[in-house]
């Protein structure tokens, strides 16, 4: 019965406030009982209500069913009702005992009321009416608590919503593209929206320039099983209200609420197993040696590295070596680094309330650990959401959430010494095999210390780690907090207006301390990155109001219209510092408190935005809608002249279902035809760009006068850029709402690019060399198609399934000349060229084709294009190829052979082709759902496809060209004359074995098993035995099977956080294939 | 039963709905400025005078940004100097050898536009500073205001001379309000300005004020460094009546005259000679980044020219002995180096010497050799070196060329001299400038090459880089380097 205390406990509290201001006295009391079987009913509300409908006063009946409550006159009203009966209102007319009977109440007829005027998340237009692109999920379909984060809920399931994660570390970001990337510069994730409020994860960094993605993806802190349902807004119809935020789409998640029940206690436990795809095969000990010594022999110098360079003994496997069993291992680095990993989640939450409040709590855990050793994350959510209805025309929400992340990561490579192409895989990839992960004596003892020489022929041990030392030794602790509370008020001011505002404090803490002992790197003791020491506070802190009215008149039966309007406002401020120590005197001593300071910074930013909304929805005669809607925004990264802008909407729909000869079908329940237009805009990251800012130093001053002057020049013209949408779709709904279909084709332009000042010169007579502006125009257009179709819907099997797909193209459309454009010096080993040219999508890529290495002298001829070879004047022997520049070098046998595109005899920017794009052409998912009694399936795959990928990792381990450890792959290289293979020759530090070729180029396209689920759920009866109203045991499999022709680690690899950045694969730590095992329970 | 004691009626409510929209609304804009905390900002900045002339500062200090580039074009493409074949210097010696593409880094104007703009700055600010600040008078601003036309001038002078055509930008890019693509103005226009800009600013100019001082004195536009460059661009102009005048206005000061030979030295160490210097921008190595940069390589590649050495008479000061004119920088005295610390040698832009030589010219331009001989004798004697009187005008300008090429040897003005010289009456004597340019050329076979292309008086001067012409689609290039 403890659903009846805390109802009384909630009841006491209110009585306590309302009784304290009450001056008369008038006592009623009663008996009441069940209509149906005339027992007693405990816990009956017992309300006195004014005019208004508002609570004046209450108590509830007792064990026997009896009540008594004062009232304040004798001519109050009474409301008396509980879950599950029917309301009665009585007049008291100075009765002073009131016996009633309560009829019990059909819940049928409610759930069907709710299934018609179902409210989209923004809690103003019902779904059926809406005229925009919206994709819907609703959580309970989806077996929400059967995956481990929303990222993998989502992954596949809403067309056009490309979700990557940047890595499958624990606790790494998502990078979300809605509709392809409409922006170079400013933000390209999605606005996240939980309960009305925007939420934003991001954070401005010390170093946005040189930040690495994976600090930048997207974070969605709320636990699956909290989550009733996530809408993705595409279109400039629904978004318009989110006004400039919401230039990438909005993904509004809504968590679940308290309904009026007894409480229901549901927890959920989870165990999941993951174990990493298998890694690229590496050459051991003994091939790696080989193939270093072939790359020397294979010098035109010859510069018997063998004889001469002492570094060559680690190779040399001389038992007679001291170091011999240091050097003589086969360690696979990447076994050693990795590991399969468990991870637990425990969730539970109650939810439930009576007339007049409502509540749900949970509160989730985690301790997740990654398949990279060293790596885990533990998490705690708190969620608490209460609803009080202070009357039938008051109401208050109220909703916290908090999360605290307490993560151990890798040390990240953020400085001169750890670059990102040097990340731990990246080394574990390269390091030499041969070497011991340990240290060895003489006669093979492994001591419990880590092998890392100061130098090795690798290079230093700051260039090249022991991986698995600096995995385990070097600290990366990163703890996060993030809290947001959020108060909202609403008011009906008549029944057909209704006033509501919320106020939402959003504080997300983050502190990073890192820590890199010398024996992580290898002993240097000059070197300041000797026990370094990092000690990172950030704190973003936003304060959101949203203020809304929304007027429902009612006109007549044929018109149906809702006036919205709405004022937000928003500030934001981050703070933030860094310190930096160096040299701390002992690995222990791991704090930056009484060390020699390196380096330190500190942060401040803060912004402020207003908006100002007006939207109407019309619908004649439930057949034709037209939404109008128009924003105005100001905010203070631009400057007074430039800071307001008006983004206008407006969509319409036709319901066609409603014309003859469809209005009688019993076929088709509804078809709309939807049309929207629209403006939204994007902010830059970045505050005060506007702003022309005044730079003083010693060096400016002339004869003792100090000097100042401007840094650039004041951006009054600065805005957002404008993201314009043209957005045509349909949505069939037959077979009584089991099928459902929703189509959509766009056309999204961005106008008015922002482009950073670095990136943009402008002509020096000005005084200075770049300014930041708003100039260039982007495209994406595409469309989306999905289908949910319940086959089968029997009371004991149940089949349905659903389908989308998705495809968008993006464009560039102009280009500013002044905007440096062209990356990648093509001459030089490892470089692709990035050029933005109008025509070609953002983020496509060139090269040089390739063709196989060499096989003969005779085929480093020049030939020309018919295939004759031609001869310098005078010579008898063909030309040979040489490489362009200056450095004029002849190819040889066994080198790479690259297509020469213009038969000039030479291999040098001419010569390089289009190789392909990072973004996908069709991308989407499919999945069956079959219950069968109290069994259920779930299974979905996941698809991207017609993507190109760079195989860094590939470069990286088939180029030969330095002491790096390579794939087993490189053992069908050139060797001798006449061999014919794929693989070049191993080359030491010579020749152009590794441009940016086709070479290294794959296609990314896969089909993933992402998820397969069994669920059994308990019979009722042995439930009920348990004292239990549910009972659920499932097991899980992800990413059990990928097809793919991609030959890296994943081809999931993560979008580049800009798009003019390359798409490659460093071998990030992959998504796992994982087991869970979880159970589920409510009581 | 009330429930806090608040009734909360319909009117209440819809009242603080229209407060909240309505009131709140003119606040808004305020609510929306926000400014960088941890940045100086144009907003906050001027508002005194110190802050004028802290601006005025860094004007000097980006024109001393344009030494290098002035030294360098000064000499490079003449016959005077050569500059050693080094990495760093790779982009000048391919200009020396006329190989001069629009892509070679080194032929940007960045430098000068750069101190352009900051003294445009200055002046656009300080009428609107003097609003805020009672204490910054009219005649400070004046002062400051004809400083800053100096450098103006002086960079705009520079600019007509190697690229001829040039933007003529006279507003500060304070905002993108701001037009800053501009297309060129020609050469008379700009060089209008600049006169008509130097006679405002000679009127309106410090005189004496830091006489006691000298390093602001020499430091510093006066009247008499404006009147100097006045002077040296009515030359240019072949105004000569107009410059004899402003030569003539400094001459007879009476404050100035020629070192003597025995401290001849002290012109360049410690320079800022009372009697002889007017207008030297200034480097001071106490500060860091204020070194002269001539010091970390350029001095040590700069190589007199045989023909340089050889039109000394043994007994000149003017060659410092045997290690030649570049000693004038680095040496105490013909023998004697300085310390090698001392690496802030002021860079001099006009001397007295200079405005008798200008004067000299111009009054051989009008006919008046007399007096041109007894003038270029004047310089000629201080160093000991002699000069026979020329009867004809072509003898007299040689000989004048001359004495200006041992006076001003490797101070950057030898280029300009040549052009000056050839371009007199519409590139009347342009075989001056071809023979030199030839005597640059590598092999006969470029020589022929360039023989038939430099008859086109457009080659004396820089192509426009092809950034600049990228970004600015108002900017037409040179034609010459079209072809």
């Amino acid at each position: 019965m403890k659903d009846k205390n805390l109802q009384i406990i909630i009841i006491g509290i209110l009585m306590l406030i309302s009784c304290s201001t009450n001056a008369q006295v008038f006592l009623v009391n009663g008996h009441i009982s069940d209509e149906d079987d005339n027992q007693p009913l405990i816990g009956v509300n017992v309300v006195e209500v004014d005019k208004n409908g508002r609570y004046l006063n209450g108590t509830t009946t007792d064990y026997n069913g009896n009540y008594i409550i004062k009232l304040s006159s004798a001519n109050a009203q009474v409301q008396v009702s509980m879950i599950g009966y029917e309301k009665q209102v009585v007049d008291i007319n100075s009765r002073t005992r009131i016996d009633l009977i309560l009829k019990p109440k059909s819940t049928l007829m409610d759930e069907v009321t709710i299934t018609g005027k179902k409210m989209g998340n923004d809690g103003v237009v019902p779904i059926r009416d809406r005229a925009i692109a919206v994709s819907r999920i609703e959580l309970k379909e989806l077996h929400s608590s059967m995956t481990t984060t929303v990222e993998e809920m989502l992954q596949g399931r809403l067309g056009n919503v490309d979700i990557t994660s940047v890595s499958g570390d624990p606790g790494a970001g998502l990078n979300i593209r809605i509709r392809g990337t409409a922006t170079l510069n400013a933000r390209n994730n999605p606005l996240i929206v939980v309960n009305g409020i925007p939420y934003d994860t991001q954070m401005d960094d010390f170093d946005l320039a040189g930040a690495d993605i994976e600090k930048f993806g997207n974070l969605i802190d709320v636990a699956p099983e909290d989550i009733e349902s996530i809408e993705v807004l595409k279109d400039a119809g629904s978004s318009a209200i989110w006004g400039s935020r919401a230039s990438n789409g909005v993904l509004m998640i809504k968590t679940k609420r308290g309904i009026k029940s007894k409480p229901i206690f549901e927890y959920t436990a989870k165990i999941t197993l993951a174990h990493e795809p298998d890694a690229i095969p590496m050459l051991d000990g003994g091939g790696y040696a080989m193939l270093i010594a072939e790359s020397h022999y294979n010098l035109e110098s010859r510069n018997n590295f063998f004889q001469t360079d002492s570094r060559a003994r680690e190779i040399a496997f001389d038992k007679n070596w001291e170091e011999y069993y240091n050097y003589a291992q086969n360690t696979n680095w990447i076994k050693e680094i990795t590991r399969d990993a468990l991870t637990h989640q425990h969730n539970f939450s109650v939810n439930g309330g009576g007339e007049k409040s409502r509540y749900s709590i949970s509160m989730g855990y985690q301790d997740e650990n990654g398949t990279t050793i060293n790596t885990d994350l533990k998490k705690l959510n708190i969620r608490t959401a209460f609803d009080y209805d202070l009357s039938s025309k008051l109401k208050f929400n109220s909703d916290v959430l908090f999360t605290r992340w307490d993560q151990d990561a890798n040390y990240d490579f953020e400085d001169d010494y750890f670059k990102f192409d040097k990340s731990l895989r990246t080394m574990a990839y390269r390091k030499m095999p041969n070497l011991s992960v340990y240290v060895r004596d003489t006669s093979n003892v492994v001591y419990d210390e880590f092998f890392t020489p100061t130098t090795t022929l690798q290079g230093n041990a700051n260039d090249i780690v022991n991986p698995v030392a600096f995995a385990t030794l070097a600290k990366h602790k990163r703890i996060r907090d993030d809290l947001r509370a959020g108060f909202t008020v609403l008011y009906e001011i008549i029944p057909s207006l209704t006033f509501q505002s919320s106020v939402t404090l959003d504080m997300f803490d983050n502190k990073i301390e890192k820590f890199l002992p010398y024996n992580a790197v290898g002993y240097n003791y000059d070197d300041d990155i000797t026990n370094k020491a990092t000690d990172e506070y950030k704190k973003k802190t936003s304060l959101f109001n949203f203020t809304k009215i929304i007027y429902k008149p009612v006109i007549s039966e044929n018109h149906d219209l809702i006036l919205l309007g709405q004022f937000d406002a928003e500030a934001t401020m981050t703070r933030g510092f860094r310190v930096t120590t160096s040299r701390s005197s002992s690995p222990f001593e791991q704090t930056t408190i009484n060390n020699s300071i390196t380096g330190m910074e500190a942060l401040f930013s803060e912004y402020h935005s207003l908006g100002y909304f007006l939207g109407a929805n019309y619908k004649f005669k439930d057949k034709y809608i037209i939404s109008l809607g128009s924003k105005l925004e100001g905010n203070s990264k631009y400057s007074r002249e430039s800071r307001w802008n008006l983004f206008p909407s407006a969509s319409v729909a036709w319901r066609i279902s409603e014309e003859w000869p469809l209005k009688n079908s019993k076929f088709i329940d509804d078809f709309r035809l939807r049309g929207s237009w629209g403006k939204s805009g994007n902010n830059p990251e970045d505050n005060y760009l506007y702003f022309s800012t005044y730079g003083a130093g010693s060096d400016l001053a002339y004869l003792n006068m100090p000097g100042v002057e401007p840094n650039g020049i004041e951006l009054t013209a600065l805005r957002p850029e404008i993201i314009e949408q043209i957005n045509v779709g349909l949505s069939f709904a037959a077979i009584k709402y089991r099928l459902n279909i929703e189509f959509d084709v766009y056309d999204k332009t961005t106008h008015d690019l922002f482009m950073k000042k670095e990136d943009t010169r402008i002509p020096s007579q000005s005084g200075f060399e770049n300014m930041a502006r708003n100039e260039g125009q982007l495209k994406n257009k595409g469309f989306e198609f999905s289908v949910d179709y319940v086959i089968l819907d029997r009371r004991d099997f149940k089949f349905s399934a659903n389908f989308n797909i998705a495809h968008n193209q993006n464009i560039v459309i102009s280009w500013p000349e002044n905007v440096s454009q062209v990356y990648g010096n093509m001459l030089e080993n490892g470089n692709y060229r990035q050029i933005i040219v109008p025509g070609y999508a953002i983020g496509g890529f060139f090269g040089y084709n390739y063709l196989g290495a060499y096989p003969t002298i005779e085929s480093t001829y020049v030939r020309d294009e018919n295939g004759n070879y031609i001869y310098a004047v005078g010579e008898t022997t063909p030309m040979r190829m040489i490489h362009g520049g200056s450095s004029a070098y002849v190819y040889q046998p066994g080198d790479a052979h690259y297509q020469d595109v213009n038969y000039d005899g030479k291999i040098d920017e001419l010569d390089i082709i289009y190789l392909g794009d990072t973004n996908p052409e069709l991308t989407g998912g499919l999945g069956p759902r079959i219950q069968i009694k109290n069994f259920v399936l779930n299974a979905f795959l996941y698809f991207r496809l017609g993507n190109e990928i760079i195989n860094q990792t590939r470069m990286d381990t088939e180029k030969m060209y330095n002491h790096d450890n390579q794939s087993t792959a490189t053992n069908s290289r050139w060797r001798s004359e006449g061999d014919t293979t794929d693989m070049p020759r191993a080359l030491y530090n010579e020749g152009f074995n590794w441009l940016g070729s086709s070479r290294f180029v794959e296609d990314g396209s896969f089909l993933r098993l992402k998820t397969i689920s069994l669920t059994y759920e308990l019979p009722k009866k042995l439930v009920e035995r348990l004292k239990l109203s549910n009972m659920k045991i499932y097991i899980t499999g992800y990413n059990l099977r990928t097809w793919t022709n991609y030959s890296g680690q994943d081809p999931e690899v993560g979008l580049p956080s800009r798009p003019d950045q390359l798409p490659k694969d460093y071998s990030r730590t992959p998504p796992s294939i994982r087991y869970t095992l979880g159970l589920n329970i409510a009581f | 039963m009330k429930i806090m004691n608040i009734k909360i009626s319909n009117k209440y409510i819809i009242k603080s709905i229209v407060i909240l929209v309505f009131v709140a609304l003119p606040g808004c804009n305020a609510w929306l400025d926000i400014e960088p905390e941890n940045d100086l900002i144009k907003q906050e900045f001027w508002n005194t005078k110190e802050d004028v002339e802290s601006c005025m500062a860094a004007a000097y200090d980006a024109f001393r940004g344009t030494v290098m580039k002035s030294l360098i074009f000064g000499e490079l493409r003449g016959d005077m100097v050569n500059i050693a074949t080094r990495a760093e210097f790779s982009g000048y010696n391919r200009i020396a050898n006329s190989d001069i593409t629009s892509t070679n880094g080194d032929v940007k104007w960045s430098e000068y536009y750069k101190a352009i703009n900051l003294a445009n700055t200055v002046m656009y600010y300080a009428p609107i500073v003097k609003e805020k600040d009672n204490s910054f008078s009219q005649s400070l601003i004046n002062f400051m205001d004809a400083e800053m036309l100096f450098l103006r001038s002086l960079s705009y002078f520079y600019l007509v001379r190697l690229w001829k055509d040039v933007p003529l930008v006279l507003r500060a890019s304070v905002s993108d309000t701001v037009d800053i693509y501009l297309p060129k103005s020609p050469e008379n226009v700009v060089l209008n300005q600049i006169v008509n800009d130097l006679k405002k600013a000679s009127g309106i100019a410090y005189t004496t004020e830091f006489i006691s001082e000298p390093t602001f004195y020499k430091g510093r536009a006066n009247k008499y460094s404006i009147q100097a460059l006045l002077a040296d661009v009515l030359l240019w102009s072949e105004r000569y009546d107009e410059a004899i005048v402003y030569c003539d206005s400094i001459i007879n000061t009476g404050m100035f005259g020629l070192e003597p030979n025995s401290s001849w030295f002290s012109l360049y160490y410690p320079g800022n000679s009372m009697i002889e210097s007017i207008f030297e921008i200034q480097f001071d190595d106490n500060l860091e980044k204020q070194e002269n940069p001539i010091y970390t390589s350029l001095l040590g590649a700069m190589n007199p020219t045989t023909k340089l050495k050889g039109i000394y008479e043994r007994t000149d000061i003017r060659l410092c002995g045997s290690i030649g004119p570049t000693q004038k920088y680095e040496g105490l005295n013909e023998t004697l180096p300085r310390n090698a610390n001392q690496r802030d040698a002021n860079y001099i832009y006009y001397r007295y010497a200079d405005v008798l030589l200008i004067k000299a010219e111009a009054l051989a331009g009008i006919g008046n050799l007399t007096d041109a001989n007894y003038l270029v004798r004047q310089v000629a004697e201080r160093a000991g070196q002699t000069h026979i009187i020329q009867l004809t005008y072509d003898g007299f300008m040689t000989s004048l060329m001359n004495e200006r090429a041992r006076e001003f040897a490797v101070e950057g003005k030898r280029w300009f001299d040549l052009l000056r010289w050839a371009k007199k009456e519409k590139f009347d004597r342009k075989e001056i400038i071809m023979d030199v340019i030839l005597s640059r050329a590598s092999n006969a076979q470029q020589r022929a090459i360039l023989k038939s292309k430099i008859t086109d008086t457009l080659s004396y001067y820089l192509p426009i880089h092809q950034d600049e012409i990228l970004y600015n689609n108002q900017l037409k290039q040179n034609p010459y380097y079209e072809r």
